[in-house]
């Protein structure tokens, strides 16, 4: 037997996203603070290591219509997080928050009052998405061409760093001593004064990137703790964990430091086989036939309002033109005509509906089986070079966890994969087991 | 205009406004250490003080000092009845952001949530921001800052509160008609919305002011619900009063009156009642109050003027705050100046009753009429 791998585990608390069921009777609210708390005590439960909120600046758009067949609004990243800080001990505490439409001073501020009221627990992910679609909600953001995002965010993440590390007070004694001044001289900022807070329990929030191209990559390589990626099937996975951790030691830091986490879903019954049958009732929940629509829409890059979800796909070809017909997320459609061919070669070979071919066409879930099996696939791409650990995305909210923690856990755990116990006074940093954060003292050394 | 006279309820509240460990802790401690704020606030809440304001600012003003939004957060998820009043300015913040956060703590504190309005008057701020800016003037500032409270209440309506349908058979999770954007357009600020946040328990958290030159009081009357005025002694006391209720009569506007706070320094700690001669000009509040009878006839004293409430400003938090539940509310009780009624939310502890949407179809048609005195004009 080979060495067990100790497998990270992150709770993605589910959101604004056609995979998550609302229509389902267990289905509680999105926006309530109970249903966060209930969800963060069920991965504290289950010995998790971070809890982990995404977030978006503007509701999403379809045909020029806010969306309205998923999840639809979010509270606010960071007050969520620190109302979970009171109800939880020992779970990290992860926040998406843009570094296109804020300012480091505030931001740097955010995070270290997070670091504080949960001693040592706050993570954020950097994230760069921005269009002129989002910056309609912002007096001053504006918006940033592709080639900038991850420059201000850079320097965004240089401006925090040094407010972080301008107030070392020994053993959190402040008294009679006094934050150092700071001055950040970049492209994108020119700010100077004294922070208000002492240096935050972990020194620097542990730091997330979740962007998947070359720019992103890199900007993770150099500055990030931890990736958040789409990427968790054995070979994308692998071949990405390669690159990742090469861009990791090429920028001349140690790989183990940063890790690599996909986001996962999961389905657990009593049998394998159980499992399968409940694995595609909750993709038939997860893709109504409007839904369906919708996700073709994205496709064929029109309105296909028209037509019947359990008719035939669509005739007409895709619109290939610049004109995207959503806004507020990305659009992962490479080559329109290449995905309509293959939709249809799909429909035909199975004797498919439009919706039925939507289904079939989404990714199936990540695991899928009894709680042996799930154990064992977890623990084994860890192993074996997919990835450090996984976000879970459950399907429901907020009770989506339960199966996990109650039926997979304790398998991990018998394995020696995953804690037993939380230690005692661990910060995230402790928990991931990051060294200390990246000092601009050091980094321009 | 019906609307010029001073609540006649009988109600008299007392909240408690809280600056790092005190206004005069001489051994404070720390401001950053979580447990200590939350015994605070769970004293204030034992003695059923009915709100918290936390002070806050961007510049270091000499104590160490975390963002009031979210220690307000954080508090709310760990008291049930107290309303929690962060101070969140507007100089450098978007009112996207600010909007969602505060409707974030009303989810949090399920209607506790409130709103003390500030700006970033420094150049020192404008620094941290990294802004050239340089019209630091308070008639600019808090115009702005009306400004920004006229865009977060707007996103605060952009969702009409029944627009989560979860309609199956439509396989539609909102309603999206009830949803507004808000096209919000001026030379300061433009902002689209609607919301990411759905309209918070409270449809509009109590939005407040603290402070009583023409600029507090001309942006209290524009746009907010409550003004914390600092008066010296009685006669200024009275002053602020009239003045408040004239303007608001010349203004004419058709909103309830503006519901008006007396601040109250005290020092009643049984540790710290030795020597107060000297503090009092030194900390430019007039009297400090340092025993329970002088402080329940000052309380009496406001209430007959007409103000609503007090809001204490204790000397020392820990040992003030233990006072005012163990001794001076049991006083006020015998002496019938305690309201004993437990509102559900921190708008009724104002008596503003609820809020109506002006996006939503019935606000709009009544809104249309003449006649209407809805809040949100
Ligand atoms: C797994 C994953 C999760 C993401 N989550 C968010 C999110 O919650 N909010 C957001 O604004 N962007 C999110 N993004 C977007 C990225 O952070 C990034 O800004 C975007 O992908 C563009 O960067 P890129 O060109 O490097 O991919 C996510 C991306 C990935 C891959």
């Amino acid at each position: 037997m080979t060495d067990i791998p100790q497998v990270i585990l992150g709770a993605h608390f589910p959101g604004v996203n056609h995979t998550t069921v609302w229509s389902d009777p267990a289905s509680g609210s999105h926006i309530h603070f109970d249903s966060f708390a209930r969800f963060a005590q069920a991965a504290e439960r289950g010995k998790f290591d971070f809890l982990f909120l995404a977030e978006g600046l503007r509701l999403r758009e379809q045909g020029g219509h806010i969306h309205d067949l998923d999840v639809v609004g979010r509270p606010d990243t960071l007050p969520v997080l620190a109302g979970l800080a009171a109800v939880t001990q020992h779970l990290g505490l992860a926040g998406t928050i843009n570094a296109t439409f804020n300012e480091p001073t505030e931001v740097a501020r955010q995070f270290a009052t997070l670091d504080h009221l949960s001693a040592g627990r706050a993570a954020w992910n950097v994230v760069t998405s921005s269009d002129a679609f989002t910056g309609e909600n912002f007096r001053r953001g504006g918006y940033l061409p592709r080639d900038q995002r991850y420059v201000r965010a850079e320097e965004f993440l240089d401006a925090a760093r040094a407010q972080w590390d301008s107030w070392e007070a020994p053993a959190g004694e402040t008294a009679g001593t006094e934050p150092a001044p700071f001055q950040v001289s970049s492209t994108q900022f020119e700010i100077s004064g004294q922070v208000t807070f002492p240096r935050p329990p972990q020194g620097h929030p542990v730091i997330f990137q979740a962007g998947d191209s070359a720019a992103g990559r890199d900007f993770a390589a150099r500055n990030a703790d931890a990736v958040f990626t789409r990427h968790g099937t054995p070979e994308a996975g692998r071949a990405f964990y390669a690159d990742l951790k090469s861009r990791v030691a090429a920028a001349g830091r140690t790989p183990e430091h940063v890790k690599v986490l996909p986001g996962a879903t999961f389905v657990v019954a009593d049998t394998d086989a159980e499992a399968v049958e409940l694995a595609d009732h909750i993709r038939h929940q997860q893709v109504s036939g409007q839904t369906a629509l919708r996700l073709l829409e994205q496709v064929w890059n029109r309105d296909l309002s028209g037509y019947d979800p359990d008719g035939p796909l669509p005739e007409i070809e895709p619109e290939t033109g610049e004109t995207t017909i959503i806004q507020g997320r990305a659009r992962h459609v490479d080559d329109p005509h290449e995905a309509v061919a293959k939709l249809r070669r799909l429909a035909e070979e199975h004797g498919y509906s439009l919706r039925e071919t939507a289904i079939a066409s989404q990714a199936r879930q990540s695991f899928i089986g009894s709680p042996q099996t799930v154990a064992h696939q977890i623990i084994d791409a860890v192993a074996t070079g997919v990835s450090d650990g996984f976000i879970l995305v459950p399907h429901l909210t907020p009770s989506g966890l339960d199966p996990f923690v109650d039926r997979v856990v304790p398998l991990l755990q018998e394995r020696g994969a995953l804690r037993t116990d939380y230690p005692e006074r661990a910060t995230l940093r402790d928990l991931l087991g990051l060294p200390t954060p990246i000092t601009l003292k050091e980094s321009t050394a | 205009m019906t609307t010029t006279q001073p609540s006649t309820s009988a109600s008299f509240r007392l909240g408690v406004a809280l600056k790092d460990t005190g206004w005069s802790d001489t051994a404070p401690a720390s401001t950053v250490d979580p447990s200590g704020w939350l015994r605070q606030l769970r004293t204030a809440e034992e003695a059923g003080l009915a709100f918290a304001t936390l002070h806050d600012a961007f510049r270091f003003e000499g104590a160490p000092r975390l963002d009031a939004a979210l220690l307000g957060s954080w508090l709310a998820a760990g008291t049930e009845r107290i309303g929690i009043i962060p101070t969140v300015t507007t100089t450098h913040t978007e009112p996207f952001h600010v909007s969602k956060a505060l409707a974030t703590l009303d989810y949090i504190g399920t209607g506790r949530a409130g709103w003390l309005v500030e700006v970033s008057p420094t150049a020192e701020e404008a620094q941290l921001f990294g802004r050239d800016r340089t019209d630091l003037a308070p008639s600019t500032l808090y115009a702005e800052a009306q400004e920004a409270v006229d865009v977060v209440r707007r996103l605060w309506d952009s969702w009409e509160d029944d627009a989560e349908i979860r309609d199956a058979s439509t396989g539609r999770f909102i309603d999206r008609e009830k949803l507004h954007y808000i096209d919000y357009e001026s030379p300061r600020f433009s902002v689209k919305g609607p919301s990411i946040t759905p309209r918070p328990p409270q449809g509009q958290p109590v939005v407040a002011y603290a402070g009583h030159t023409p600029e507090h009081i001309g942006a209290a009357l524009d746009g907010a619900d409550v003004l914390f005025a600092a008066p010296r002694d009685l006669r200024e006391a009275e002053a602020i009063i009239q003045w408040v209720r004239r303007t608001e009569t010349a203004g004419g506007s058709p909103r309830t009156p503006l519901v008006v706070y007396a601040d109250v320094p005290v020092r009643l700690g049984s540790s710290t009642t030795s020597s107060t001669a000297g503090t009092v000009e030194d900390w430019g509040f007039g009297e400090v109050l340092t025993s329970v009878e002088r402080t329940a006839e000052r309380l009496q004293e406001l209430r007959d003027l007409g103000f609503a409430g007090a809001r204490l400003l204790p000397a020392v938090h820990d040992t003030d705050l233990a006072a005012v539940r163990d001794d001076l509310v049991p006083a006020l009780r015998q002496l019938g100046l305690f309201t004993e009624d437990e509102p559900a939310t921190l708008r009724d502890v104002f008596g503003l009753g609820p809020a109506e949407n002006r996006y939503a179809q019935s606000a709009v048609d009544t809104a249309s009429a003449p006649t209407t005195t809805g809040v949100l004009s």
